[in-house]
């Protein structure tokens, strides 16, 4: 799916493809060939293969630090899946994850790395706590306006990229990474100062009132699912269904040619970042008034990495993203109960996500290429 | 007034020293055509790999820089392999050894017990005949061995990628793999070759942040160092060359 580069490919392909000098011994050499295309069935199957391995690997480093099988087993399929209080505590997590998802998602689809979403979600949280600090607008509404502001703060922080992109071609992946230690700065500069919780004297901002808090819906699940359900369904559209889909598709196929076909390039790529951004913002606004309550110091944390990782795990696709953010938020809960049981630092989650996504990475090699050994 | 203004002179070169070690390391990558956002997690690597040496092998701080620039190389490995060999996108891979790297030193940290271990670290260079000049001394009473290494490393890098054969190999690698190829250059290994040594000189970055500069470790103690690596390379590198050949363009 992830673009090849294709200088790369036929230098070494050539290498290939080259007649083999006579040796002595020979015994064989291994030919590679692109593959045009490979069944569905064999890459669902490749693709499961993959993240089993992943998974047998993490399983392996959890068992080496101290964790018995039986126990992980235990702690993983049947504590997360099969108690009611824990799969809504993991539907819980998996919102912002949704969002984060489909957001960088919604830029990979311009080829815009967005690596800028903790930062985004940083400003959204900030942004929807200015209006709970300062009680802005009536009560009843507080709760849309905060959800609105917030994306307009995480649309803001992308554009500043975008702009500097699309005006003096200013490599994303650096700008969008950097602003996030700008963004933090800011935050620790308000959670240690001004926004301190008088009540406590912790760095993190005094608690939202019970109306500014996203509130539990039916049988506990959390208004927050609803929130990202709804946004998927809207990205889905906007990607599959609408015009502007069929456009972003073009510019991602070959974006010189969609500009000289007359396609809008540049407002297309625009929709796009910015609605990564203002995806971003509605996640940090969902972790502040969901789980948190308040602003606090690390709120952020982990979350951009998984939105690339989820998005390109889900091949960015919203649904597949979203299905994807479910898993990681397995994850998340898992990792957070073997912390607390097993005194094992939660950054464990960050290696299982990481070794799921190379092993997913390099079974793409399979899926592209047909190996031969040649005698 | 004046006090302050030498603490700080002489402060700087200590602070400096990871990026420069950290970008020229990046450099040699990047001329061979890999982006390597690997850094960040490959520093941590470095940084974790350096104490340890010193909390087990020996408390030379001189070994314990050669065992974090092995280690950092030997990692690597596997940045190169999935981005060279299997031709995994360089931006995915990079972002996933990152966040590998720091889960694995995290918790390897954790586990074997080496955070917040102070290490004995490197002693201060005494240039005698400069640090008895008045006042300014100071400046030459505070600097170690890797601070003067970095001039030596400075020149063996640049002589080897702009004068070398290896080095002209290697960029043409970076700018042209097809041609490369085609002029009997094995770009595999070329580009191997260069992610190894240059991630060998982000390890050396890396160990000398814990090894020299906090004599601990602390779980993600690189700070987001080298992105900011990444950044320089870009500023000193991409841009004026893109420049120019902006300008070449609306010129012609």
């Amino acid at each position: 799916m992830l673009d090849v580069d294709a200088k790369t490919e036929t230098a070494i392909f050539a290498g290939g493809a080259k007649p083999a000098p006579p040796r002595p011994f020979r015994i064989g050499r291994l030919n590679l060939e692109i593959r045009q295309q490979l069944p569905a069935w064999q890459q669902a199957l490749i693709l499961g293969s993959a993240i089993l391995i992943g998974l047998l690997l993490s399983g392996v480093v959890l068992v080496i630090a101290g964790v018995s099988a039986r126990d992980l087993f235990n702690e993983f399929i049947v504590n997360t899946l099969f108690d009611g209080q824990n799969l809504r505590a993991v539907l819980f997590q998996a919102s912002p994850l949704i969002l984060v998802g489909i957001g960088a998602a919604a830029a990979l689809r311009v080829r815009f790395w967005n690596l800028g979403i903790e930062g985004q979600m940083i400003w959204g949280g900030i942004c929807a706590t200015v209006l709970s600090l300062y009680h802005v607008g009536p009560d009843a509404t507080r709760l849309p306006l905060m959800l609105v502001v917030a994306a307009l703060a995480g649309m803001a922080w992308v554009l500043i990229a975008i702009f500097f992109k699309m005006r003096f071609g200013v490599n994303e992946i650096i700008s969008t990474l950097l602003m996030n230690y700008i963004a933090m700065y800011f935050l620790l500069q308000l959670v240690y100062g001004p926004w301190k919780d008088p009540a406590d004297g912790f760095p993190h901002s005094p608690a939202f009132a019970p109306y500014e808090r996203l509130p539990d819906l039916m049988s506990g699940f959390n208004s927050a699912l609803l929130l990202a359900a709804i946004l998927t369904a809207v990205v889905w559209w906007l990607v599959h269904v609408s015009r502007a889909g069929f456009y972003m598709n073009f510019l991602y196929a070959n974006d010189r040619m969609a500009l000289a076909m007359g396609a809008p390039t540049r407002a297309i790529t625009l929709i796009a970042v910015l609605l990564s951004g203002a995806l971003s913002g509605v996640a940090g606004f969902a972790v502040t008034a969901g789980q948190e309550g308040r602003l606090t110091q690390s709120f952020f944390e982990g979350y951009g990495f998984s939105g690339i990782l989820i998005a390109f795990l889900g091949r960015s696709d919203p649904l597949a993203a979203a299905i994807v953010a479910i898993l990681v938020a397995m994850l998340f809960i898992t990792g957070q109960s073997l912390q607390v049981f097993y005194q094992i630092p939660f950054a464990m989650v960050q290696l299982i996500q990481a070794l799921i996504v190379i092993c997913v990475a390099a079974s793409e090699f399979i899926v592209r290429h047909r190996i031969h050994w040649v005698r | 007034m004046l006090d302050f203004f030498i603490n700080w002179i002489a402060g700087v070169p200590g602070t400096a020293t990871p990026y420069a070690l950290a970008a020229l390391g990046l450099i040699i990558s990047e001329r061979a055509g890999v982006l390597s956002l690997a850094a960040e997690g490959l520093m941590l690597v470095g940084a974790l790999s350096g104490i340890a040496a010193c909390l087990t092998v020996s408390s030379n701080p001189y070994l314990a820089l050669a065992i974090a620039m092995a280690a950092t190389a030997v990692f690597s490995l596997l940045f190169a392999f999935l981005v060279v060999i299997l031709r995994v996108n360089q931006v995915i891979a990079g972002l996933a050894m990152v966040f590998f790297c720091q889960g694995l030193t995290n918790l390897v940290g954790t586990i074997a017990d080496w955070t917040n271990r102070v290490v004995q670290g490197l002693p201060k260079l005494h240039l005698w005949p400069l640090t008895e000049i008045p006042a300014v001394g100071r400046i030459f009473a505070d600097q170690d061995i890797v601070v003067l290494l970095i001039v030596p490393i400075f020149f063996g890098v640049s002589y080897m990628m702009n004068d070398s054969l290896v080095g002209l190999r290697t960029r043409a690698v970076g700018e042209n793999p097809d041609a490369a190829d085609a002029a009997g250059v094995n770009v595999t290994l070329y580009r191997v070759g260069a992610v190894v040594v240059g991630s060998a000189l982000v390890g050396l970055a890396g160990a000398y942040l814990s090894v020299v500069s906090t004599k601990i470790w602390i779980p993600g103690m690189a700070g987001g160092r080298g992105w900011i690596a990444i950044a320089l390379v870009i500023f000193a590198r991409w841009r004026p060359w893109r420049d120019r050949r902006d300008r070449l363009r609306s010129t012609a």
